[in-house]
């Protein structure tokens, strides 16, 4: 039975490629995006990167603000998320919320997102509403209506968000709390949501302000992805953005988180049914050449069901119920994160030197051959189905761009993935993986709370 | 690993839209810097376009659909067999989910380790679960291994062995799931509502089971479940992706020959009773500083004649997000939440009519009342023009964008073939948005949203707001466990 399985599935093999002749390879696919995809600059510096793909008659547009928590100091944390609100609070043109109006009416689909180092906006809708979308995000961006009306309700609305990711959820508190033990210095520090006292003292000014320095043109990059002629679509871009005035930039981010001398322990005390932990490793940040042995790390020990962790921690031995580790690619030194929840009956003891063990112990228990090439089909597959939607491929774009400062990385990372070596890897883990450089957060569930 | 990054990393905001009348001048009148401009008021109603699908009936009666999608080299394989967790029997909820959790967990050919090594190393994804009405096995691979895909998740589909050991291990990781679960204060809540509401209905549990169903799961109940679900001829297989049709029969037809011909299943559910007057169930967490509440009542099944109006009626009420009532009202206006929504799950069976939403627990009585107005207004003045104009330009605009991947292709047939939609819905789709009057949702509106009969749940600190909640009604306190 076995050989006449192996027998058919020769003979498709074979078929599928007399079928299909030769097979689009990823460098094939990367050499194309390059040349396909385009860079533009306004005079006011707004810059405008185009990717034409007219496979469907829809396009992504997105305007990335390279602005986010990292920008915020104690007293205003959680305006960058808070002023993502306020734009849809409406402009000189339109109402509250009729910016969101107008795009759903027209068929389309629209959202926004803040974190550590950006802010982003996006509509989702047919390619013959471009038009609509460059004039309305051109228009709250430079006629913002921010009142003391329009901030009051959405204070209100961003404590309910705050109380309903962070307050009162378990994982929630625990990120925040592992934030603020890892950094004592760096604006990574505190959540991008911010401190609930800081929500409720944010002033009028302080939104202007940022709202000047931060919305600027000099401080934004259009993204525009899908079925559009790159020409007509910058000629529209600036006969609605192209008044603007450019702003000074942002300061820059000065501080930098000194090195940790040993591992510092939070414990958290919730009502909660089962023990986690949630620890970090000081890493460096996106573009450091440690990065790719880093990210390959991550893939080795938590990628699928055959990763270290989840082959080790809840598969072989169950006593976690779910546990990984994975690298934070940000614009400033971040993290690598641990975390482990445990199953019904396990001490979270024996999770933290499992879970600790397989991380430090990569060091000593290098990658095989075999996990290495995994890693990097790995790393080709998700890159390729990252790149299935307008929406996505704009995000990876946006992304690079905002935090690298140049869009072309994406095209690279691949390359640098399969450049990893097993002696960089040993090389990274015996640098960033030890108990000194590690902070952990317990959860201690507390019946008595 | 960026995207992943951007997923995790963020606070992803849904901002919901509120509306005032008044439009807002700003205090200095210098020259505009942004232009104008007044889009043409365009609705396009001609049938989405879709690439070429072909689909022919295998000789043991396994449908296979080929949806050519050339775009990327990426190959979609879902076998999706009719039949889902609606069939578990009654005291053994998470049945069906547990034996499809069981299915890439060891093989005759191969262990759980053996699958997970291969379908990792080729960067492939497969995955099985179970929804009310179907049971899948997804897998997705680069086109260059798609032999090595398929060879898999044929093995999966039909060689599980449902180890005993597999089985334990399955059964501890459901249970620690399960508690886990508990300390999430929406999902608490939202099984609260089901269950109270559904009684003695498949729906009342959890697709997953509860503890002392899952406790008791023998392999027998397992190997069960895999027997009425798994026959070629109740399920379809969808090939989606960078595949002519002619190689995806030949491969599909391959791959599955081994597979024998079992009898349909057939289902027989207990009626549910409609809730009357209100009753509220208030879920004591001690600690929480934050209300969770979910309201509502019986809502429709997919095959209700009345379903476009009821999605266009919904929409404007609560499913619209920043275009609906809700949303304008108790956020936008009242600030009393992030989210509120309302929606109608419609299922093979009659599903909830369902509205939610959170708020600081101090305002718990004000969002109840509020919700109430503004459905009792909605079903007393009905939609306005620009309302049903909006929420028909919304639904028929947006609707290309459910076709832009393969997956989300793959995931529309499924819908058409699982509720037996026609194979002419998604050409129809706008049309039938489009035919829809004020009057149909003034009339569904009357028929299918019951303002003084509904079920309330709320989690919260039950002292500080008891009091106010029996204001509304009864009030039955429970402790969270």
């Amino acid at each position: 039975m076995k050989k006449l399985l192996v027998a058919a599935l020769l003979l498709t093999l074979i078929l599928s490629i007399i079928t299909t002749g030769k097979e689009l390879e990823l460098e094939d696919y990367l050499n194309t995006a390059s040349k396909d995809i385009q860079e533009h600059y306004l005079d006011n510096g707004l810059r405008i990167l185009t990717w034409e793909d007219h496979s469907a008659p829809v396009i992504s547009y997105q305007i990335w603000f390279h602005v986010g928590s990292i920008n915020e100091r104690p007293g205003i944390t959680g305006i960058s998320h808070l002023f993502e609100h306020m734009m849809f609070k409406g402009s000189k043109k339109y109402g509250p919320e009729e910016h969101a109006n107008i795009v759903k009416a027209q068929g389309g689909r629209l959202n926004a997102f803040t974190s550590e180092d950006m802010t982003v906006y996006f509509e989702n809708i047919a390619a013959d509403k471009l038009e609509l979308v460059i004039a309305l995000e051109a228009e709250r961006q430079a006629n913002l209506a921010i009142t003391e009306d329009n901030l009051a309700s959405e204070r209100e609305v961003v404590k309910e968000e705050r109380r309903v990711r962070t307050d009162n959820q378990v994982f929630g508190d625990m990120f925040e709390q592992l934030k603020a033990n890892a950094f004592m210095a760096h604006p990574y520090q505190w959540s991008v949501v911010g401190w609930m006292s800081d929500i409720e003292a944010i002033t009028l000014e302080d939104c202007q302000e940022y709202h000047r320095i931060h919305y600027a043109p000099n401080n934004a990059t259009v993204v525009l992805v899908g079925d559009f002629k790159t020409k007509e679509a910058v000629a529209l871009i600036e006969k609605y953005y192209g008044k603007m005035p450019a702003q000074e930039p942002p300061r820059e981010v000065q501080t930098v988180e000194p090195l940790q001398r040993g591992e510092r322990r939070a414990y958290v005390h919730r009502k909660a049914q089962l023990p986690m932990l949630l620890a970090g490793y000081h890493i460096p940040d996106i573009s450091h050449e440690d990065m790719p042995a880093l990210q390959v790390a991550s893939s080795i020990l938590s990628a699928g069901e055959s990763s270290r962790i989840y082959r080790k921690m809840v598969y072989e031995d169950q006593i976690a119920l779910y546990a990984g580790g994975s690298a934070d690619a940000s614009q400033d030194p971040s993290l690598f994160y641990a975390y482990c929840g445990m199953n019904i009956g396990h001490a979270l003891a024996a999770g933290e030197e499992a879970l600790f063990g397989l991380i430090e112990g990569l060091a000593d228990n290098p990658p095989t051959e075999e996990e290495l090439k995994k890693v990097i089909n790995q790393a080709e597959a998700d890159f390729i189905l990252g790149m299935q939607t307008n929406m996505y491929k704009g995000y990876n774009l946006g992304y690079y761009q905002t935090i690298t400062g140049d869009w072309r990385n994406m095209i690279d990372e691949v390359k640098h993935l399969r450049e990893v070596t097993s002696e960089k890897l040993v090389e990274v883990a015996k640098k960033y993986f030890t108990p000194k450089n590690r902070t952990t957060v317990i959860l201690v569930p507390d019946e008595d709370l | 690993m960026k995207s992943i990054k951007i997923i995790s990393g963020l606070v992803l905001v849904f901002v919901l839209l509120a509306s005032t009348q008044t439009s807002i001048c700003l205090a200095e009148d210098k020259e505009d810097v942004v232009p104008a401009y007044t889009p043409p008021q365009t609705q396009d109603l001609t049938p989405v376009k879709l690439p070429p699908i072909e689909e022919k009936i295998l000789n043991d009666g396994l449908k296979v659909v080929v949806v050519e999608h050339h775009e990327l080299p990426v190959v979609s394989l879902r076998l999706m067999c009719k039949a889902g967790s609606q069939y578990d029997p009654a005291g053994k909820a998470g049945a069906t989910s547990f034996m499809a959790d069981l299915l890439t967990k060891g093989t005759k050919n191969r262990t759980a380790s053996e699958i997970a090594d291969e379908i990792d190393f080729i960067g492939g994804n497969l995955g099985a679960g179970s929804g009310w009405s179907g049971t899948y096995v997804t897998c997705t691979v680069l086109k260059k291994h798609l032999a090595k895909g398929l060879d898999i998740m044929q093995d999966v589909v039909l060689n599980p062995t449902f180890a005993d050991d597999e089985i334990e291990r399955n059964r501890q990781s459901t249970l620690s799931s399960i508690v886990n679960s508990k300390d999430q204060p929406s999902s608490v809540a939202s099984k609260a509502y089901s269950e109270w509401l559904f009684g003695d209905h498949p729906y009342a549990l959890p697709t997953e089971g509860t503890e002392e169903t899952i406790a008791g799961l023998t392999r027998e109940d397992i190997v069960g479940m895999y027997d009425l679900i798994f026959a070629p001829n109740n399920s379809v297989l969808f090939v989606v992706g960078d595949i002519k049709p002619k190689e995806g029969f030949k491969l599909a037809k391959e791959a599955f020959s081994s597979w024998e011909k079992g009898a349909a299943p057939v289902l027989s559910l207990p009626q549910t009773d409609a809730p009357e007057g209100y009753k509220i169930r208030l879920i004591n967490k001690s600690d929480a500083t934050q209300a969770q509440i979910r309201m509502g009542h019986l809502g429709i099944s997919r095959d209700n004649e009345d379903y476009f109006p009821v999605t266009i009626m919904n929409y404007i009420l609560g499913g619209g997000g920043f275009s609906s009532r809700l949303v304008k009202i108790i956020r936008s206006e009242m600030g009393l939440t992030y989210g509120v929504s309302s929606s109608f799950s419609a299922r093979l069976d009659q599903g909830p009519f369902t509205i939610s939403t959170f708020t600081k627990n101090e305002s718990t009585l004000d969002a109840i009342n509020a919700m109430l107005d503004v459905v009792k207004t909605y079903q007393e003045e009905g939609p306005t023009d620009q309302e049903l104009q909006e929420a028909k330009s919304y639904l028929t605009g947006s609707y290309p964008l459910n076709f832009e991947t393969p997956g989300d292709i793959a995931s529309q047939l499924q819908s058409i073939e699982i509720y037996g939609l026609g194979s002419d819905y998604i050409e129809k789709y706008r049309s039938r948005i489009d035919a829809v009057t004020q009057k149909d949702v003034m009339r569904v509106a009357q028929e299918y949203l019951h303002p003084e009969d509904m079920l309330i749940v709320v989690l919260s600190n039950a002292e500080e707001v008891k009091a106010d909640l029996e204001q509304i009604g009864p009030v039955e306190v429970v402790e969270i466990d």
